[in-house]
């Protein structure tokens, strides 16, 4: 049986802002505890959240460098659960309406073709704090320095094939995002943050298969890995007719192998509804053109250019 | 209606424990008010835009700038249980 | 030594004066306060060196030749309020002993106004209820008959300026928690168009209704406040970026020919027959007056609590997800685990109006009810706000009654939680529109107040003051107050 494997990522980039997304603290690493916070960071009670015009800027300016369709209005919804390190109770992202819409992604491969990548969406989000789970005995310490970061979640349709085009992918959209310079890229840092939703089928089949979701591998040799431990997985399980569960997974490099997360995804409705803080993102035409004017030169128009001016080949 | 299965299953979401002597009355209780909420379907909402806020602004944006409202020790003051500036909960697993 | 029961608007004429200072006015409010709240249950955190010394930096400001028609002047807030440094509870186990870092808004402009806080008023916890009934502190009693209830949930500063505690205190409405209890206590009090006045460090109930605004012994000290109070904040992206007009300019102006509409959905059933007779007769002192009284109607009316009943939690139920136990509030002993940590935190924190609203609203957002409850009633909500904006078109305010009944009795065992939820039923359409109301004493039924209720178009606050003002200076319903002789001691 000749299996083929379907991918689709969400990556979280950190945005390049000086402060978060809602609040007016500051956002670079490495601060001492809690010292990076202001009373909305920490959901104090009567807090409300304004948003940063850098992040908006930011994530326009990535929309345009994929060549999207930017949402001129968009909206910011709630996603509620509960956990220490989320201080609301709810994360405030973009669920319905993004501010990103549909745009194509051309990704350089080794072998010098172009790999078209097609973007679903990217929206805006915050980040949520850290927890610390060796500082104190029988504790986990919450950090909220991180908590309200910038966040622009870039999701891909599932149009990856192979582990190669995977890593393609990253390594093209962490040099586009820091030569746009709204984001470090930084895998092993934290400010590039990789899920990889993976499927099986047949080849030839049309329809999808039950994927699963590989989440927050942070190295290019971590990724490939578990993509093959994983694919493996799966195609074990449904050879011997067994079927794929969907759920979260983590890889585990020391034991080479992914493990199903634990109870963070019990009772999984988030309950997202629109944010009554905030109002409509509204963004006009000369906003865009604005923006658009100010960018350097894309890298797929430089390679165009190249190909075309230059006469180099691709 | 619902049941106190159902019931349970929200509060379990909200992070609310209800004990066996009160799902009954809770349940009730819950059934009472979702009665009172029959009445929206008798309401004609086709192509009405739901009301998100009553203001029809657009969301203004804020300088990018630092600035620190309130200090750690402020911040951290009402604190149940703190350690070395973090706050502390019970050991989570991942 | 002053006497209780002033206004705003003497007292500062006093003040400025000299006839007495900011610290034998607040001197005399902390004694009154002590002498009567052991009963009244309205004031549950009093600030003695905080207002002490406010007093007296508002007679030093007042003697380089500061002067303002707030400075210096005694008020309370609604615990609902956080004040920098002093307990706020919002009337809850959750946050009994949280102190906050940082001032409201609100607090921040009515102290930059010259204002002297004495503390903090009672109140349904987390501002849910009608009835002042649900607070983790115990139930405020009504002045003017102290088995009945003050209204909700603004009912702690109702009952504090009825009994003459101070002047003035600051309320927040989110269904009608100023105005019904304004009512049931004999006093003025205004909601703001939302958006009007900053929600910033305003403990979140409803997001999308909520709103602080004044209640006081006159629509002549709710505009004085109001002018303090309003304005854009940039730390509130809901608050409107628009100036703030003088609110006591246009008082005076005559109401000759102004359109004021009733709406028959007002009169129905619902309504006590004592209650309708004494809001027509104030109807007829505005005709009086020069207003053009019109038949209107609001039929989606009753339609309100419904719609009302879905948000309100539904917003809340998220708003309340940061009482978990872990940076600030109540949190169990010895939790077991993190889920422990949250559930018994959550379940003991909570009172159980709380828990019921978290519930239903949960519920409401969950993927399988979320078209069918919170997406329908959000347009349901677009179909009143169009309702109350089509009839505005037509006339210049909205009048009718602010209850149902007068107070009812404390305890009342006879109230379901639904028939609780239907006092809302005239006040819930300002809420649900975004549109400014008052509410203004008008007579009384069996020795209780009755309120009258008028809505104004968006930020048309001015004219609701004038009407108000119009009204109270032809009557003196506003001057009535309860006998309490009988808690002197």
């Amino acid at each position: 049986m000749k299996w083929e494997k379907v991918m689709g990522l969400e990556v979280h980039l950190q945005l390049s802002t000086q402060s978060k997304i809602f609040s007016s603290s500051a956002t670079a690493f490495g601060a001492d505890a809690n010292t990076q916070t202001n009373p909305l960071d920490m959901a104090l009670p009567g807090t409300l959240p304004v948003l940063n015009h850098a992040a908006v800027s930011q994530a326009i300016v990535f929309g345009l460098g994929v060549g999207a369709e930017i949402g001129k209005v968009s909206r910011f919804d709630r996603k509620n659960y509960f956990y220490p390190d989320l201080p609301k109770g709810y994360q405030i992202s973009q669920f319905f309406e993004p501010i990103v819409k549909e745009g194509v992604f051309d990704v350089p491969l080794e072998d010098g073709s172009i790999f078209p990548v097609r973007i679903l969406r990217a929206h805006l989000e915050e980040d949520a704090g850290k927890s610390v789970h060796d500082a104190i005995p029988a504790h986990t310490g919450i950090d909220l320095n991180r908590a309200g970061t910038p966040l622009l979640e870039v999701v891909t349709e599932p149009d990856f094939r192979t582990a190669e085009q995977v890593v393609a992918y990253l390594k093209a959209l962490h040099a586009l995002v820091t030569y746009l310079g709204i984001s470090d890229g930084n895998m092993s840092e934290g400010s590039m943050r990789c899920d990889v939703n993976l499927s099986l089928r047949l080849e030839g089949e049309t329809e999808y298969g039950t994927r699963t979701e590989l989440k927050n591998i942070n190295s290019f040799r971590f990724i490939e890995r578990a993509i093959y431990v994983e694919a493996e997985r799966q195609q074990d399980l449904l050879e011997s007719g067994q079927s794929v569960v969907q759920e979260t997974r983590l890889f585990d490099p020391d034991n080479d192998e992914t493990r199903s997360m634990r109870s963070k995804e019990v009772a999984n409705d988030y309950r997202y509804f629109p944010d009554p803080d905030l109002l409509p993102i509204v963004i006009d035409d000369e906003t865009i053109e604005r923006i658009r004017d100010a960018l350097p030169e894309l890298p797929a128009v430089k390679r165009g250019r190249y190909t075309t001016e230059l006469g180099l080949s691709q | 209606m619902t049941d106190a299965a159902t019931v349970r299953d929200v509060a379990a979401l909200a992070r609310l424990t209800i004990s066996d002597q009160d799902i009954e009355n809770a349940t009730a209780e819950f059934n009472q008010t979702l009665a009172l909420f029959d009445a929206l379907s008798t309401a004609d909402t086709t192509d009405v835009a739901p009301m998100i806020n009553p203001l029809d602004s657009a969301q203004r944006l804020r300088t990018d700038r630092i600035e620190t409202l309130v200090d750690r020790a402020g911040l951290m003051q009402n604190a149940p249980a703190s350690e070395e500036d973090y706050f502390l909960v019970p050991r989570v697993l991942d | 030594m002053a006497v209780p029961f002033e206004t705003i608007s003497s007292l500062a004429k006093q003040l400025d004066a000299g006839y007495v200072s900011a610290r034998e006015l607040v001197e005399d409010a902390i004694a009154r306060t002590e002498r009567l709240n052991p009963e009244l249950n309205a004031v549950i955190a009093l600030d003695k060196p905080g207002a002490i010394a406010a007093a007296e930096k508002a007679d030093k400001a007042r003697a380089t030749g500061a002067t303002s028609p707030l400075l210096g002047v005694p008020m309370l807030h609604k615990d609902i309020f956080c004040t920098h440094g002093v307990q706020t509870s919002c009337a809850s186990r959750m946050l009994a002993d949280f102190v906050p870092p940082y001032d409201a808004t609100v607090v921040k402009k009515l102290n930059d106004a010259g204002m002297v806080s004495l503390g903090k008023c009672n109140m349904d916890e987390f501002a849910m209820g009608s009835s002042n009934e649900t607070s983790f502190f115990g139930a405020v009693k009504n002045p003017w008959d102290l088995n009945r209830v003050p209204g909700g949930s603004s009912g702690g500063s109702a009952a504090a300026v009825a009994a003459g505690l101070t002047p003035m205190a600051t309320g927040t409405d989110t269904g009608g928690s100023i105005r019904q209890p304004a009512a049931f206590c004999g006093i003025t009090g205004l909601k703001p168009t939302y958006g009007r006045v900053s929600r910033y460090g305003m403990i979140a109930f409803a997001s999308s209704m909520d709103q602080a605004g004044p209640m006081a012994r006159t629509a002549e000290d709710c505009a004085l406040v109001l002018n303090a109070m309003a304005g854009h904040d940039p730390l509130d992206s809901t608050s409107a970026d628009m100036s703030v007009p003088d609110y006591s300019a246009g008082l005076e102006q005559s109401i000759e020919g102004l359109r004021v509409g009733i709406p028959k959905e007002f009169f129905s059933s619902h309504l006590n027959d004592g209650v309708a007779a004494t809001v027509s007769a104030a109807i007829k002192e505005l005709e009086a007056a020069g207003a053009v009284i019109v038949d209107v109607s609001l039929p989606s009316t009753d339609l309100g609590v419904s719609t009302y009943y879905v948000i309100a939690p539904a917003e809340a139920s998220a708003n309340l997800s940061r009482y978990d136990g872990v940076r600030y509030g109540y949190r169990c002993d010895s939790p077991s685990d993190l889920q422990d940590l949250y559930l018994r935190s959550r379940t003991e924190g909570f009172g159980e109006e709380v828990k019921r609203r978290i519930l239903i609203g949960t519920f409401t957002l969950s993927a399988a009810s979320y078209d069918q409850y919170f997406m329908k009633a959000q347009q349901v909500r677009r179909l009143i706000a169009e309702e109350y904006q089509s009839v505005l078109k037509d006339v210049d305010v909205i009048a009718g009654p602010s209850a149902p009944s007068t107070a009812f009795v404390l305890n009342d065992g006879s109230k379901s939680i639904t028939d609780m939820y239907m006092e809302d039923v005239f006040t819930i359409g300002a809420n649900l529109a975004g549109l400014p109301a008052i509410s203004v004493p008008v007579g009384l039924v069996d020795g209780l107040p009755v309120g009258m209720q008028l809505i104004g178009s968006r930020f048309g606050e001015a004219q609701l003051l004038n009407i108000a003002h119009q009204f109270q200076i032809r009557t003196d319903w506003h001057s009535l107050t309860p006998d309490l002789e009988g808690l002197t001691g």
